[in-house]
């Protein structure tokens, strides 16, 4: 009997523990189903203070070392295909095609700019999202509200300004949308017009609110100044030349106090050319540390490691890459040094210009170096032209050491200096019909660096004469430094200059009517149909 | 549902099982590649090519030496041993079983040998209406060394020796400047890196049942799995091809992660008379879990005396990441299950669950999953039973279900920031020092409108018995269509995402639907004699893959199959195979300049343009493509679907016999109707940079008028001309391959009892080979790829869908011959 009350109960006591066990159990279902990650904030919550929005206007800078871009290969790109540059032969695989202009739309140095470019754009749209959602609280946050944005606008304009260059028609992107349609991401291309006036207006803006220099711990991000020049240089390529000679003017006067660097190598020498004292003539730079250590950053990092497996590097690889005494990829070309010699404006006597021996080493007939290692402890070396044959010394420092051993230069790239703006000025003026005395002054201003000092010329000629002399003077000053291709391109003469140039060196006359654009990247024609129906003869 | 079933132990003695296997295994088949001369001669070639002249030491009579086979160098004859042991026993209430398992295994390229030991506690109460259980597994994993690059050993100059020690770290280079190549000495990172890990794993799992009245019963159970693991390693400094320098380093990486699956189910089991019941309803939540990593690295040290990262002065962080252990989040699921069987001859089933992620958005998190299903066992039927006496079993089945799935990254519907990987590496200098500054952005696009991925399969099939079931046939019929396939589809460039190296640029996306549809049987037949048993069978199945359409958000058709920075070389668009090979038709190798201005001269006529080529940039020595669409020109709409890198008929035969004491059993397996991507032919069949390569690129042009099966050497690097994705790399991938043979001999009772009293009470020793034979026509190491190494580079499409079927140097299937010994006692 008991037995029977016990089992009962027992059995009673069973139903209620069995649905108090399903009640815990399925509560403990009743989970949130929302999940937060653990290794990164959101969009929405993380950029909310004046800090969390200069790191974003740092990301965008960070770009200028991305793949394709300053770090390694804008140099490969433009000083081979401008023919600035040629192939050595340790020079092999894609930049060998490159160098041979035998590429199309999956050229991986092409492909890795346009991504970049675009990352950049990204980037800086991010910034002028977030920064415009941002309630400042005070009058300094306020202000740094607009350096931001207007930093972000000028990275913005930069980015573009070689796009439409060098690809013409693209798509534009005016804002980052988080959650995009399938139409906001497969985005047509823009007419060229519509990209030149978002470039302008957003140079317009930045010059509004950026300033015109910084504090020294923010030394490199760009000034009201680079914002001018920028826009002068936009009208120059747009062929507005009233437009271009008020903006470039501009740099010539109060507030500005550009000037030439006395001494030509420190514009290109590390630590001189951040000396504010030794260098006036930097308007905007890409900023480079010099590589020191394995524990800090990868050597190898411009090699793709941006970010992620480089560590934390912002070295450049150019001069390990061009080095005579280390990769030795390339030459620069006989053409090239042949430029530096022409006749004295003065005497009609032949004359070797002495920026040549700035800007590549060689015999002593080309006016180039013929020694390295001066400032080595062992004693100046002599360089070997004989095997050698004619190498890039502008971003090299060879000066100071015989070999790199590695990747590891800090010498910043030069994006616009004072030089190039002073010539632009002059171009806009001779375009316009004037060959007269302030083309004249502002050609001779550059000539006369007292570094270089060259024959001052006492007339420019005719339009077409001053053409010549200013084209030429652009070649001399800028060599090496990634114009040459862009200026070719600009005044339509690319295709029968670098043809001429390598029928004579290497019998080839590889530059193709359709290379006057760049060819849309396959990645983009490939996930993007509404570019993809919109080329023309799987180029551009 | 996860229903777990465990290896019950038997009450009673102990018994005690052990057996014990060694074998060897050895690569298959190794390629021809060029001797050193042939090498010679090809870099020459590749430097006349472009007008260079080639470096000096290829005239010395040093690269005449073939000093190195380096694919015998790389591959070995790997030894594997396996030990296991278990011992079970227990009362009429408990049991126990424990088993303990200890494998080593080498990799048949060096040098690469992983330790496990395997361990596994279990008990088993039960206790009037409660029935308990506890089991315990852990698994603990040691691994040294690394693989050699298999497409290293095929590059790598024959002329080089091994060592160098005049180079820093000992290992033979090869530099563009010297050697006009920059391939790397395959046997170099093993001997400057050291590597080990350290994997310990738990999964301990309760569960408790009880009988609430008859045929109910309620269980519960928890299973978790709790891991960690450390690895190592070590590099002495070293130089490597191209004259790269790297320094001394010591790494160490942490990982740990735990999960747990909760589940509680009730069942309710009767017969009522010619009905039976069979019902399940349950909820079971999967915890998302968590998983830490952590990696840092050791710099700073001055000698290699101690290679460990416990002396090394600077310390930095490599990564460091915090997340969850499944791809999915958080899952939630409720379901139920109700099987209705009358007189064992109709049975109907129908299930429902609702399941719940939290990897998609608020709006969609939960997908509903129903099936329903009927077989009939016709077998039972008297009219059958009367008029075909000779079937002796037959059943009839029909079902229909839908599925879901949910796994994809956890990130991907909400963005978040990106301040480098680890965070911190995102850096720009600035300041007239050019110190660094940290920067944080964003890297990716959000899609919120992710939705469950849905499966809706039917399945019609015949289980046919005959002459007492000696001989069975089963033949299935299936169709299987998914909608809104969550994979990651390129994206735009021009978005911003992707394009650096570790970035992705991809969005995950529903973007595809598919069928696949197809076909199997089973032919088996069985019979035994008193000392002879046999048993034989094939089978055999084919299927059809189709794009049915591609999803809303993308109609563009999706690229992947990307390698050695080509083109991608799978296309999939609604009406061909997922992931389909696609690109040019090759006609023939150019041989003179006068066939390509005639061809030329054909173009300008079709066209009427007097600029127009035939194929641009083809020279003498290039592959002509085939003008698929006839209008003059080649271009890109001259392509088409080359293959399909999913089998349409798989196949295979099974036959076992015993005959007295021995036992022997014979395993073969094939597939047919399927291409393969051959990549390693950009190596083997193709220069243009310097590597060796196979003797095939002896057939290759060297001069105009040549008629030759290959292109010159030195040409077209990128994608823009011989190497454009087309049906040079796409390969028949069909074999048949002998998987398995197996002689045994088990010892009779008496003769245990003769030599051993009653000690054993089994004894059998076997002898086994795998992958004995192979028969293909396959040019590559091994038609049998199934890991995808490569992928969404470029900005292609990464998942395995989009990347199947491309052989990039994996190491092959090894062909195995093992003994081994079983005992019980």
């Amino acid at each position: 009997m008991m037995k029977n009350i016990k089992d009962i109960m027992m059995k009673k006591y069973i139903k209620y523990l069995i649905v108090v066990v399903l009640m815990i159990a399925t509560g403990g279902c009743k989970k949130d189903l929302d999940l937060q990650s653990k290794s990164a904030y959101t969009y929405d919550t993380y950029f909310t203070s004046d800090a969390a929005i200069n790191q974003a206007v740092i990301a965008s800078y960070a770009t200028l070392l991305h793949s394709g871009l300053w770090a390694r290969e804008w140099y490969y790109i433009f000083d081979l295909l401008g023919y600035d540059a040629k192939n050595a032969q340790p020079l092999q695989g894609d930049l060998l095609a490159l160098a041979q202009y035998n590429f199309a739309s999956n050229q991986p140095q092409l492909e890795a700019m346009w991504s970049s470019l675009y990352r950049m754009v990204m980037r800086s749209n991010v910034v002028i999202n977030r920064a415009q959602a941002w309630a400042p609280a005070n009058a300094t946050e306020q202000a740094n509200q607009k350096q931001y944005i207007a930093e972000a606008k000028f990275l913005r304009a930069y980015a573009y300004f070689n796009l439409v260059n060098l690809y013409g028609r693209v798509p534009l992107r005016k804002a980052y949308i988080p959650l995009p349609t399938a139409e906001e991401i497969n985005l047509p291309r823009a007419a060229v017009a519509d990209v030149w006036a978002f470039i302008e207006q957003d140079l317009k803006d930045a010059q509004a609110d950026l300033p015109i220099s910084y504090a020294p711990a923010s030394f490199g991000r760009t000034t009201r100044g680079a914002a001018v020049a920028l826009l002068g240089k936009s009208y120059l390529y747009e062929k507005k030349w009233g437009d271009a000679i008020t903006e470039l003017t501009k740099l010539t006067q109060a507030p500005y106090s550009y000037a030439l660097t006395p001494v030509y190598n420190n514009l290109f020498d590390d630590p001189n050319q951040n000396n504010t004292a030794l260098n006036k003539e930097t308007i905007f730079q890409v900023m480079n540390q010099a590589w020191t250590d394995w524990g800090i950053g990868n050597q190898y990092a411009p090699f793709g490691g941006q970010e992620t497996w480089g560590g934390k590097a912002s070295h450049s690889a150019r001069a390990q890459e061009y080095g005579f005494n280390d990769w030795n990829n390339v030459f620069i070309t006989t053409t090239a040094v042949k430029a530096f010699t022409y006749t004295n404006p003065q005497t009609n006597a032949t004359y070797v210009d002495p920026r040549a021996a700035y800007t590549f080493y060689g015999d002593a007939a080309s006016g180039g170096q013929t020694q390295y290692c001066q400032q080595c402890a062992t004693g100046p070396v002599a360089f070997p032209y004989a095997s050698a044959g004619y190498k890039y010394l502008k971003y090299e420092y060879y000066n100071k050491v015989a070999s790199f051993g590695g990747p590891q230069s800090g010498i910043n790239g030069q994006v616009i200096r004072y030089a190039d703006v002073l010539l632009m000025l002059a171009e806009a003026y001779i375009q316009q019909g004037n060959t007269g005395s302030q083309p004249l002054a502002l050609i001779n201003q550059v000539r006369s660096r007292p570094s270089v000092n060259a024959p001052l010329y006492l007339s420019l000629g005719s339009q077409s004469q001053a053409m010549t002399i200013l084209m030429r003077e652009r070649q001399l000053e800028l060599t090496g430094e990634q114009t040459r291709y862009f200026d070719l391109i600009r005044w339509g003469i690319a295709k029968q200059t670098i043809n001429s140039q390598r029928q004579i060196e290497d019998g080839t006359q590889p530059f193709q009517d359709k290379n006057v654009l760049f060819p849309i990247p396959l990645s983009e024609k490939n996930a993007n149909p509404n570019v993809g129906k919109d080329i023309g003869s799987d180029w551009n | 549902m996860v229903i777990v079933t465990t290896k019950k132990a038997k009450s009673g003695i102990p018994q005690i099982l052990f057996d014990s296997q060694v074998g060897t295994s050895s690569v298959r088949k190794q390629l021809d590649l060029l001797n050193a001369n042939d090498y010679v001669n090809l870099i020459k070639d590749i430097a006349a090519t472009n007008n260079l002249t080639p470096p000096a030491k290829l005239n010395t009579p040093f690269v005449g030496v073939d000093r190195t086979d380096w694919q015998k160098e790389i591959f070995k004859t790997a030894l594997s041993t396996q030990n296991n042991a278990s011992i079970s026993g227990g009362g009429e209430k408990v049991t126990y079983n424990l088993s303990l398992g200890y494998l080593t295994q080498q990799a048949i390229v060096k040098d690469y040998r992983l330790r496990r030991l395997n361990s596994r506690f279990s008990l088993d109460e039960k206790l009037g209406r409660f029935h308990f259980g506890q089991s315990l597994n852990i698994r603990y994993t040691n691994t040294n060394g690394q693989t050699a690059s298999i497409l290293n050993a095929i590059s790598y100059a024959p002329y080089q020796p091994i060592y160098d020690p005049a180079i820093l770290g000992g290992y033979s280079i090869l530099t563009n400047v010297d050697d006009n190549s920059n391939a790397v000495n395959p046997l170099q990172s093993l001997g400057v890196q050291t590597l080990s890990s350290n994997d310990l794993v738990l999964y301990p799992q309760v569960f408790g049942e009880v009988n609430i009245i008859k045929g109910l019963t309620f269980r519960s159970q928890l299973a978790g799995v709790y891991g960690t693991s450390t690895n190592d390693s070590y590099q002495i400094p070293y130089i490597t091809s191209n004259n790269l320098g790297f320094s001394r380093q010591a790494g160490r990486a942490f990982n740990s992660y735990s999960n747990y699956t909760f589940e509680n189910y009730l069942s309710y089991n009767r017969i009522f008379g010619k009905h039976s019941i069979s019902a399940t309803a349950g909820t079971s939540y999967i915890d998302a879990g968590s998983s830490k990593y952590l990696s840092v690295l050791g710099t700073g040290m001055l000698n290699d005396n101690v290679k460990d990262i416990g002396v090394a002065p600077t310390i930095t962080s490599q990564a460091n990441t915090s997340g969850y252990y499944t791809q999915f989040g958080r899952a939630i699921s409720y379901y139920g299950r109700l099987v209705y069987t009358f007189n064992d001859r109709y049975i109907l089933s129908g299930s429902i669950r609702r399941d719940g992620s939290s990897n998609f958005g608020p709006q969609s998190r939960y997908g509903n999953f129903p099936g329903v299903g009927f077989a009939w066992r016709i077998s039972e039927e008297e009219f059958v039973k009367s008029a075909l006496p000779f079937i002796s079993d037959a059943k009839f089945r029909i079902g229909w279900g839908r599925t879901g799935n949910n796994k994809f990254g956890l990130t991907t519907t909400q963005v978040f920031t990106f301040g480098g990987s680890p965070t911190g590496n995102l850096i720009y200098s600035l300041g007239d020092n050019k110190s660094f500054v940290n920067g944080t952005t964003v890297t990716s696009i959000a899609n919120p409108l992710l939705r469950w991925e849905q499966t809706d399969q039917t399945d019609i099939g015949l289980d046919l018995g005959f002459l007492k079931n000696k001989l069975t046939l089963t033949l299935d019929y299936y169709n299987r269509k998914s909608s809104g396939l969550l994979v990651g589809i390129p994206v735009p460039t021009s978005v911003g995402i992707g394009g650096l190296s570790g970035f992705s640029s991809t969005l995950i996306t529903n973007a595809a639907d598919a069928q696949n549809k197809g076909f199997e049987f089973q032919l088996a037949y069985a019979d035994k004699t008193s000392d002879f048993n046999y048993n034989v069978s094939v089978n055999g199945g084919y299927n059809q893959n189709k794009t049915l359409s591609l999803g809303a958000q993308s109609s563009t058709p999706i690229i992947g199959g990307y390698f050695n920075n080509l083109n991608g070389i799978t296309l999939t668009q609604p009406g061909s195979p997922i992931g389909a090979f696609y690109g040019y038709a090759v006609d023939h190798v150019a041989s003179t300049q006068a066939e390509i201005d005639a061809l030329n001269a054909a173009t300008r006529q079709k066209t009427g343009n007097p600029a127009s080529l035939y194929q641009d940039g083809l020279l003498p020595g290039d592959f002509i493509f085939k003008d698929l669409n006839n209008d003059g020109v080649v271009d890109s709409k001259d392509q088409k679907v080359l293959g399909s890198p999913i089998p349409k008929f798989t196949y295979g035969f099974n036959a076992g016999a015993s005959y007295k004491n021995f036992d022997l059993n014979i395993v073969m397996s094939g597939v047919q109707g399927v291409q393969l991507a051959n990549s390693l032919k950009f190596y083997t069949e193709n220069a243009s940079t310097g590597h060796n390569a196979s003797t095939a690129i002896l057939d290759r042009w060297r001069k105009p008028g040549d008629i030759a099966a290959l292109p010159r050497a030195g040409q077209n690097v990128t994608a823009t001309g011989n190497l454009r994705p087309s049906d040079f790399f796409v390969e028949n991938g069909s074999y048949l391959r002998v998987r398995n043979v197996t002689l045994g001999y088990t010892f009779t009772k008496t003769a245990l009892n003769s030599f051993s009293g009653n000690v054993l009470s089994r004894l059998r020793v076997y002898v086994a080979a795998q992958n004995l034979f192979t028969i293909t026509k396959y040019t590559g190491y091994d038609p049998e790829i199934s890991t995808q190494t490569n992928g969404g580079v470029n900005g292609g499409a990464s998942d395995y869908i989009f990347n199947r079927g491309i052989d990039d140097g994996q190491i092959p299937q090894p062909r195995t011959f093992l003994a081994g010994i079983q005992v019980g006692f």
